[in-house]
């Protein structure tokens, strides 16, 4: 994975990881890997790995059960509201990028149904190698 | 949090110049600290203090709240820029060779770093890369706390070293700290945790890299270039 430079990894990390658990590569109730195989992989050091799942962990999306290693919650309302909230971000990214364009909300919204169907959508596609 | 190494007001002195003046910092344990400075900024200076290669002309090393003794060098692994290993050896032999110095040596550490080499080749006919990851490797698997690394990797390609490195970040243990001096800093930045900027011998910084991207918005690349200037890299 390619790290933006001046935003914490951290953050980062915990986005790549929302991603896959919303578009499945992460499926819910799937185990995942250990802290350390996790830090590998991201290339990132282990701490800042625990972190990230510390705080996936706070906002509900990972629980850890001692002995066994740590799970994506199970809990489908939690995902599907995970899924909004990053819609929801991308939407209102979008509205200010349009609105410091000098476009008001009405033209933006036209702009996207104009908009082709494939076309202009590639939403930053970085995933984990 | 405690820290592992303490390093408090130190210098050194080489041919009567000051090469370090009052340097003051800590290592946490469980982190890899990027020790980062201009050429001449006193980076294999004083890693070869802390090491015990050279004697501090002022100042104090502590290792767990206590003044580092002879007894303690184990505990602090040093890595030169250039090779130590005798080169006549073949790589296999070469393993051995520094299991004998160092007995307490974990061979999965070592394979968990190394990846495959060709054991049964000398070592003068590794290329520069091989032959860095061999000397790290084995360092990395001494049972130390402290390890201190001089420009590591500088002759492996960059995708080639960002997996050396993710897998030494890897085998560190909570125990354990690692400073690496290196001019490598864009390579490196995700598996650093803290950062130290040297310049002309004094430490003008150290944070947490997480912290400064997070209060600054700046990488520790682009705090480098604020730091040290060189305009756009």
């Amino acid at each position: 994975m390619q790290f933006s430079n001046s935003v914490p990894i951290y953050l980062q990390v915990m986005e790549d990881m929302k991603r896959e658990m919303v578009t499945g590569g992460l499926p819910a109730g799937s185990r995942v890997e250990s802290v350390r195989t996790l830090a590998a992989r991201y290339g990132i050091n282990l701490n800042t790995m625990q972190r990230v799942c510390a705080e996936l962990e706070r906002e509900g999306l990972l629980e850890t059960r001692r002995g066994v290693g740590s799970f994506v919650t199970g809990d489908w309302e939690r995902l599907s509201a995970l899924r909004e909230e990053m819609a929801q971000t991308l939407v209102a990214h979008y509205l200010k990028g349009m609105a410091g364009l000098g476009f008001s909300r009405l033209e933006a919204a036209e702009r996207l149904s104009g908009e082709e169907e494939d076309g202009g959508q590639s939403a930053g596609s970085q995933r984990a190698l | 949090m405690d820290s592992l190494l303490e390093v408090k007001g130190l210098y050194k002195y080489l041919d009567g110049r000051s090469v370090l003046g009052a340097c003051s910092f800590s290592l946490a344990p469980g982190h890899i600290t990027g020790l980062l400075g201009p050429n001449g900024a006193g980076k294999s200076t004083l890693l070869r203090t802390i090491a015990g290669l050279w004697r501090p002309d002022g100042g104090e090393i502590s290792l767990h709240g206590r003044p580092i003794t002879r007894q303690d060098r184990p505990k602090v692994a040093y890595m030169a820029d250039h090779t130590l290993l005798p080169r006549e050896l073949t790589v296999h032999q070469a393993i051995r060779w520094y299991r004998d110095l160092f007995p307490d040596l974990d061979l999965d550490r070592f394979r968990a770093v190394s990846g495959n080499l060709p054991e049964g080749e000398p070592v003068s006919r590794l290329s520069k890369g091989q032959a860095e990851r061999l000397d790290l490797s084995l360092l990395l698997a001494r049972d130390a706390e402290v390890y201190l690394l001089d420009e590591p990797l500088g002759g492996v390609d960059p995708v080639e070293r960002a997996k050396i490195l993710s897998a030494a970040a890897g085998v560190m243990e909570e125990h354990n700290a690692l400073l690496m001096a290196t001019h490598l800093v864009h390579d490196i930045e995700p598996i650093l945790d803290d950062v130290l900027f040297l310049r002309a011998g004094h430490v003008v910084l150290s944070a947490s890299a997480e912290e400064l991207r997070q209060r600054e918005g700046l990488s520790v690349e682009e705090k480098y270039m604020e730091v040290f200037g060189g305009g756009s890299r």
